[in-house]
C-alpha cells in the first residue's frame, strides 16, 4: 500500500460513521460538513449508488449511498441518518459530494500500520478501533471509473 | 457558466432546465408537453416556469460515474436542484420517441 494522502502519519484522524452493518472511517480533512440527512431528488436511470441530487449552500450536490458504495449488508434502521459533505476525487479533479450514512458516531484515530488492505476501491483498508473493525475510506477513489 | 435562462420542466420524476434560447415553441396536450427546439423536440410532463440568471455547475466525476445520462450541467432553482439538458443529447426521460424527434445525436 502506498503512502497516499495520509502520508507517513501513524494514525489518521477520522470521523466514524455507520453505513449499513459497517463502521467507516472518513478522513477528517475530507469532511466539510455533517448534517441531518438532506432531502434528495432522485435522478431517473441512476445506479443504486447514486441516490440523487440535493441542494447544499445554494449549489447542487450529488448524494451517494455510502452503504451501497462499500457493499455493506443492511444494519439496524437508521435513527438519525446524516449527510456528510465531503471532498472527493484525486487532486487533479476534486469535487464536493454528499455521502448518505446511517449515523455519525465519533471522531477517532485510525492506526494506519494496522490497516489490512481493502478492495482497491473506496475502502482503503480495515483496522481495529476501540475493539471493532472499521473500514477506512479512500475518497480519492470515489470518482474513478470502475 | 452563469446567467443562463432556463425553461423548467418536470419529467421522469426530475426537474430539468432547457436553455430557453433553444426553445421555439410549446405544444400542450392533456398529460404532456412537447417542446419544439431548434433541433428536434423534447417531451415533458409539465412546464413549470422560467428561471433567469441561473448558475450552471459542471457535472462531476461521481455523478458521471453513477448516472450515464448526458447533461449540460447542474443548477439550483428556488432551493431545488435541477439538471440542465444538453439539447444535442437529450436524456431518455425527455426524449420524443414518436418519430419527429430531435434525437438524431443521441446514439
Amino acid at each position: 500500500m502506498g503512502k497516499g494522502p495520509l502520508g507517513d502519519a501513524e494514525t489518521a484522524r477520522c470521523l466514524m460513521v455507520r453505513a449499513g452493518d459497517h463502521v467507516c472511517a472518513v478522513p477528517l480533512a475530507r469532511v466539510r460538513r455533517v448534517m441531518r440527512a438532506l432531502p434528495i431528488f432522485p435522478l431517473p436511470g441512476a445506479s443504486p449508488e447514486l441516490l440523487g441530487l440535493a441542494e447544499f449552500g445554494g449549489e447542487p450536490l450529488p448524494i451517494l449511498d455510502l452503504a451501497r458504495l462499500i457493499a455493506a449488508p443492511p444494519g439496524a434502521t437508521a435513527q438519525f441518518p446524516v449527510t456528510l459533505v465531503v471532498v472527493a476525487g484525486p487532486a487533479s479533479d476534486r469535487e464536493v459530494v454528499g455521502l448518505a450514512a446511517d449515523a455519525a458516531l465519533e471522531i477517532a484515530e485510525v492506526p494506519i500500520r494496522s490497516l489490512v488492505a481493502g478492495d482497491g476501491g473506496l475502502v482503503r483498508g480495515e483496522a481495529p478501533v476501540a475493539g471493532r473493525a472499521v473500514r477506512l475510506l479512500d475518497l480519492e477513489a470515489l470518482g474513478a471509473t470502475r | 457558466m452563469s446567467g443562463a435562462g432556463l425553461l423548467l420542466l418536470r419529467g421522469g420524476g426530475c426537474l430539468w432546465g432547457v436553455p430557453d434560447e433553444e426553445v421555439e415553441r410549446l405544444e400542450g396536450e392533456r398529460d404532456r408537453v412537447t417542446l419544439r427546439l431548434r433541433r428536434g423536440s423534447l417531451i415533458a410532463e409539465a412546464v413549470l416556469g422560467v428561471a433567469r440568471a441561473v448558475r450552471i455547475h459542471p457535472a462531476g466525476a461521481s455523478l458521471r460515474r453513477f448516472w450515464p445520462e448526458p447533461c449540460g450541467g447542474l443548477a439550483v432553482h428556488d432551493g431545488r436542484p435541477l439538471v440542465v439538458v444538453d439539447v444535442a443529447r437529450p436524456p431518455r426521460a425527455l426524449r420524443d420517441t414518436e418519430g419527429e424527434v430531435g434525437n438524431e445525436h443521441a446514439h
